[in-house]
């Protein structure tokens, strides 16, 4: 009787254990074991099921880092094929539009016959973010012709904001300078009443007359100074993506723009720091990434 | 194939002396005309009827001379095979009556009496009826012969018997009649050997019964006692068969072994066949003939080594789909398997390009296709390159082979050259190419030199032609010129030279001193270039050429030593400007320009012109312009507003407020006239900052009018959307400012504007076809345009990805990321650098490896330069360079 019992409880303790097993959640399951550098193809295979099966940021970062890793040995170990599929996937899940870019120059440059892709998707999230920089450049353009109204508007705007800092950045000017100057040419810009018109009505002596606007702390479309000025275009340029002038383009323009800084392709090394990643630690021991496994 | 007794090879005792001279057209007995594929089919029928007509027909030698006539007529149904074949092989004798098919022929074989005795026997049967046939068919078999061969003789000999003279016929009837009663029954000696064969076979079928009686053949354990008394019991039977071998269609037995390249050729042929309905065991197969394969690849002429590749490849591809376990895969892949250890290059060498062949078949499954590709990484550490073409590929790996090898054994170098010498068998400026490139190689080693070295080199001197005219002799002056070159290995070649070749114009003093300095190197380089120029340059301008060769050489030589990593922007203006110029004469020289050549020469190192007189920039608010803009704002007719243009004149152009008005006035007035002089005065002074700002808030407006868009057209200079078109305020705005930054621009002083006019002159001047403009960014992409028709018009013999199709990639990123018009400049002159390095790896032999370390080091300087022009330098240097290996290479 008591071994009935006994029994009879062992079946009731193992049949709650396996329904406890049954309904606990599914988690995802990644065997990071048998990753060796030797076989590229695991990171790509591992990296886009961290990325497709999980709305977790950290998990994300660990697919793209894995990615990162497969594009460095593959393209080290001469298989460009794989490596530009790799860099295209990353691509895809690469927030920054200029990043993602220049991950589709990295894998064209790697593979060549990825040309016809490249023409399509490689501009296509630049595109997307175009709308958003040229009201950023609309903010530039209020500022300096004295439109305080619009130019606040704009500037208030978080992703304007944003734009005007990635813009800043990318035309290699810092963004704080760029954001105090704004706030300064439009607060003067309040003192104006003109409120942009470079020409008032006057009436003297029963005759109206135009005149210049006295108000104007500056020429109307200029800064404060040449220097401001300069920062100014070069930044609504990058905004307007209008540094893409026709070959001919006088060179005199690279001097006053400061736009003489070395031609860059991108490279292994600019991925494996972007996504801080070293290709000598390729293997994935105890949540890090390690040099044996 | 076995030789039978006294030398004579099976083919000449089926096929006649004739057919062992060599060659297909021997085998087939044709003549090289060869006018039909009727011919050659005819003449492999005859070939194999004559086979079939022979006594050991059913021989495992008459079946590999089968294969032998298949193959030689499968080779001469291929006319461009049927051509080269002919340059390498003798004509047949023809057989117009095919000898082997006369049946007077065959009765000659049959010995007098032999027929004689079948006479008698048909006398004893009482003539010709149904006993007689009976009779003379186990006569015949008896004595190996057939029936027919022996019916036609009999015919043949009563013909000739009927020609006799009547006087002797009571003679032969007795004679008939005597023999008549010995051939009632079984002629004496006959009977005696059937007897015995009787008693053999009653022993052997007696034993046979006993043993199976005794000991079934169940319990036999020993496989191979099993197999030995079966070959016994057919121990009569000629043909031999292995046991658990196959037997191929009408091929007679299997052979493990191939002596000649057609057999195998003729084997894979077959295998394709077979491959459709039988891919397992045409696989078993392929084993035994991929091994011989690649033993004796080297012995195929060059289109049947790629008829054979593609047969292979073609094989596995089959296979392939077939194949679905793991171990029949495994065991596929496993045939193309290398051996890191083999001693023999050119077996690796086939290895690797079989899977390069196979790999290029696209209906090859991907299991096959990651099985091989590991091997090769196992192999070479590389990546499969998949190419088509058998000979491409081989081509390739031995390049790849000779230029990374760190071997000097003779041995080696011997079967490399062997393997050479076959892909490049129609090809010498290939093999020149392979040879020249791989000594270059070894030359830059810094290992000493060795006795290996000194053994090796002499043959690979003696593989290419030291000639007057010839490639190589520009390519050693070449070695002489390179510092990196190693003196002592360098001393090995021109001692192997002076010895060993047949070089015309070297002796033995021109042997360089193991210990020579490079100053005394160069010394000996010009006692070979005087010895070899004397002999070349013997009219006026030659010798002209060749002083300025020298002296545009030396300069290149110069400046690249001279130009450093790290510059400022004014040295790199000048360092690229004098590089470009004396580019631009090498450009000259190489296409025959040498008075332009030279005049670009002389002017290499004149500086830069002056940079223009900066210009003012007028954008503050002085009382002035404010009085101006004001009283140009109410003027009241056209008159009044001219009489203040001369102020606009005096000032050299209105300031940041008399340009607002003078906008204002040209778009909004009313009056026609005013407009329409306001806007000269615009369109005269459209290159001042105050006007194009003016202009850019005047285009903000809810409201273009024509007016104000016409007025843009003719300060923008370009083609604009409409104005109704969404897209004209963005493209307009964009325009302007990159105007009104190229005005201020004008303000700073800077040598760039002139600089870049510079370059485009030498740029310019590098065109083959003539161009109006002189600007830099037309001249550079106009060059790119050139340079890419002239390599895309020879196909150029690559390693992995098209460097053509690479470049213009590159090119397109480098274009997509520009941010300037230099940085679109330079994206196509690394292009031009490139391809100009493509070319002149085209046209001069061996400079391949120095060509990829010259490329290798401009990446590291362009990752290292400071600015875009210190980048500009570094290329037009790269681009010296390469000038400087082609016109050492080229020219004597």
């Amino acid at each position: 009787m008591i071994y009935q019992s006994r029994l009879l409880i062992s079946c009731l303790c193992v049949s709650l254990a396996m329904f406890s097993i049954g309904i606990a959640p599914e988690e995802t399951v990644v065997l990071y074991s048998d990753l060796t550098p030797n076989n590229p193809e695991m990171y790509f295979n591992i990296g886009e099921l961290l990325i497709a099966e999980t709305d977790d940021d950290s998990q994300n970062l660990l697919g793209t880092q894995f990615l990162a890793i497969g594009v460095g040995l593959a393209s080290r170990q001469d298989q460009p094929e794989l490596a530009a599929s790799m860099c295209i996937a990353l691509a895809w899940s690469e927030p920054d539009a200029r990043m993602s870019a220049s991950l589709w120059d990295f894998a064209l440059m790697l593979d060549p016959s990825r040309y016809s892709a490249w023409l399509v998707h490689r501009d296509a999230r630049l595109k997307k973010q175009a709308v958003l920089f040229e009201e950023a450049a609309q903010c530039v353009y209020a500022a300096r012709f004295n439109d305080p109204k619009r130019a606040t508007e704009l500037l208030a705007r978080r992703d304007i904001l944003r734009a005007l800092q990635d813009g800043a950045r990318q035309a290699g000017l810092d963004p704080v300078k760029i954001h105090r100057l704004l706030e300064s040419m439009i607060n003067d810009s309040h003192d104006d009443d003109c409120r942009g018109r470079v020409f008032i009505t006057e009436r003297s002596e029963g005759q109206v007359k135009r005149v210049v606007c006295q108000d104007h702390a500056r020429p109307i479309g200029s800064s404060p100074n040449e220097e401001s000025l300069r920062m100014l275009i070069k930044l609504e340029l990058v905004l307007l993506d209008g540094l893409h002038p026709s070959g001919d383009a006088p060179w005199a323009n690279i001097a006053y723009l400061k736009l003489n800084e070395p031609s860059r392709e991108p490279s292994l090394s600019q991925i494996a720091d972007y996504y801080s990643i070293d290709y000598a630690r390729a293997y994935r021991r105890d949540d890090r990434w390690a040099s044996s496994p | 194939m076995t030789l039978p007794q006294g030398g004579q090879t099976p083919i000449t005792e089926f096929l006649g002396d004739d057919a062992g001279a060599g060659g297909p057209f021997a085998i087939l007995g044709l003549l090289h005309g060869i006018t039909n594929d009727d011919q050659v089919i005819r003449a492999c029928n005859r070939r194999l009827n004559q086979i079939n007509r022979h006594r050991h027909r059913s021989t495992p030698d008459a079946g590999e001379v089968r294969l032998a006539v298949h193959a030689a007529a499968s080779q001469l149904l291929d006319p461009n095979l049927r051509t080269e074949l002919a340059q390498r092989w003798p004509e047949g004798t023809p057989v117009s009556v095919p000898k082997a098919w006369k049946p007077i022929k065959k009765t000659t074989s049959l010995p007098v009496g032999f027929i004689r005795n079948a006479r008698l026997l048909i006398a004893a049967s009482g003539g010709w009826n149904t006993t007689a046939r009976k009779r003379l068919a186990h006569f015949a078999r008896m004595n190996r012969v057939t029936a027919l061969e022996l019916v036609e003789a009999l015919g043949t000999s009563r013909i000739s018997k009927s020609t006799h003279s009547t006087s002797d016929q009571p003679q032969r009837l007795n004679q008939v009649q005597s023999e008549r009663i010995e051939l009632i029954g079984l002629p004496p000696e006959r009977s005696l050997q059937w007897f015995a064969a009787y008693s053999v076979l009653i022993i052997m079928a007696a034993s046979v019964l006993t043993t199976v009686v005794i000991s079934p053949p169940g319990l036999f354990t020993d496989d191979s006692e099993a197999i030995h008394t079966q070959e016994a019991t057919n121990a009569d039977t000629q043909e031999e068969i292995a046991p658990g071998s196959h037997k191929l269609e009408g091929a007679g037995a299997e052979r493990e072994e191939f002596a000649h390249y057609t057999a195998i050729a003729h084997e894979l042929d077959q295998l394709v066949t077979r491959s459709v309905s039988d891919p397992t065991r045409s696989i078993d197969r392929l084993g035994v003939v991929y091994s011989q394969f690649v033993d004796s690849w080297t012995a195929f002429p060059v289109p049947a080594l790629k008829r054979s590749a593609l047969h292979i490849s073609e094989i596995v591809s089959r296979a392939s789909k077939s194949f679905e376990s793991d171990e029949a895969l495994n065991g596929l892949a496993a045939l193309f398997a290398c051996d890191p250890s083999e001693a023999d290059p050119t077996k690796a060498m086939i290895r690797m390009a079989m899977i390069d062949v196979i790999l290029s078949d696209p209906s090859v499954t991907n299991q096959i296709r990651e099985r091989l590709s590991i091997t090769v990484k196992r192999c070479t550490g590389d990546a499969p390159r998949p190419v088509f073409d058998v000979i491409e590929s081989l081509t390739i790996i031995a390049g790849l082979k000779g230029v990374e090898t760190k071997d000097d054994d003779p041995i080696w170098w011997s079967h490399w050259m062997r393997g050479i010498n076959a892909l490049t068998a129609d090809d010498e400026h290939l093999k020149t190419r392979l040879v020249l490139s791989a000594m270059s190689a070894r030359l830059r080693d810094a290992s000493p030199s060795n006795d290996q070295w000194k053994q090796s080199v002499i043959e690979l001197v003696n593989a290419v032609s030291w000639r007057e005219g010839e490639s190589a002799r520009y390519w050693l002056l070449g070695q002489f010129a390179d510092e990196e070159v190693n003196t002592q290995r360098l001393s090995a070649l021109t001692e192997a030279l002076a010895i060993h070749s047949g070089a015309q114009q070297i002796d033995a003093q021109m042997i360089l001193n193991a210990s020579s300095t490079f100053g005394q190197r160069q010394k000996l380089a010009q006692a070979y270039r005087t010895a070899w120029a004397v002999t070349k340059s013997t009219n006026d301008k030659s010798v002209l050429s060749n002083n300025e060769l020298m002296e545009l050489v030396n300069e290149l030589r110069i400046r690249i030593s001279i130009t450093p990593v790290q510059l400022d922007e004014q040295q790199a203006i000048a360092a690229s400007l004098e590089l470009a110029r004396l580019n631009t004469a090498a450009w000259q020289f190489a296409r025959g320009d040498h008075e332009l050549a030279d005049a670009s020469l002389k002017g290499a190192g004149q500086s830069l012109s002056s940079a223009a007189t900066p210009e003012i920039l007028k954008l503050d608010m002085n009382a002035r312009d404010i009085e101006w803009a004001q009283n140009a704002m109410n003027v009241e007719n056209a008159n009044q507003l001219s009489l203040l243009f001369a102020q606009l004149v005096q000032d050299n152009g209105p300031g940041a407020n008399g340009a607002h008005a003078l906008v204002y006035l040209a778009t909004l007035h009313a009056d026609s006239e005013i407009r329409s002089i306001a806007s000269a005065q615009i369109v005269r002074y459209k290159d001042q900052a105050s006007v194009l700002i003016a202009l850019d808030h005047m285009i903000s407006s809810k409201r273009i009018s024509t007016r104000l868009e016409r007025l843009v057209l003719k300060i923008v200079s370009r083609s604009l959307p409409n104005r109704a078109d969404d897209r004209w305020y963005g493209e307009v705005h964009r325009e302007l400012l990159m105007l009104t930054a190229q005005a201020i621009a004008r303000t700073t002083q800077t040598d760039l504007t002139i600089f870049q006019s510079e370059l485009g002159v030498a740029y310019w001047a590098r065109l083959t076809t003539a161009q109006a403009s002189q600007e830099l960014g037309s001249s550079v992409r106009q060059l790119y345009q050139e340079l890419l028709e002239d390599v895309q018009a020879t196909p150029h013999v690559s390693i992995g990805l098209d460097p053509v199709e690479r470049i213009a990639s590159v090119l397109a990123v480098h274009l997509a990321r520009s941010t300037s018009s230099a940085h679109q400049f330079i994206a196509y002159q690394r292009a031009v650098c490139e391809l100009n390095a493509l070319r002149v790896d085209r046209d001069t032999l061996g400079v391949s490896v120095r060509l990829e370390a010259l490329l290798g080091d401009l990446q590291t300087n362009l990752d290292n330069s400071k600015d875009v022009f210190g980048q500009i330098t570094q290329v037009e240097r790269c681009i010296a360079q390469i000038w400087v290996l082609h016109l050492e290479g080229t020219q004597p």
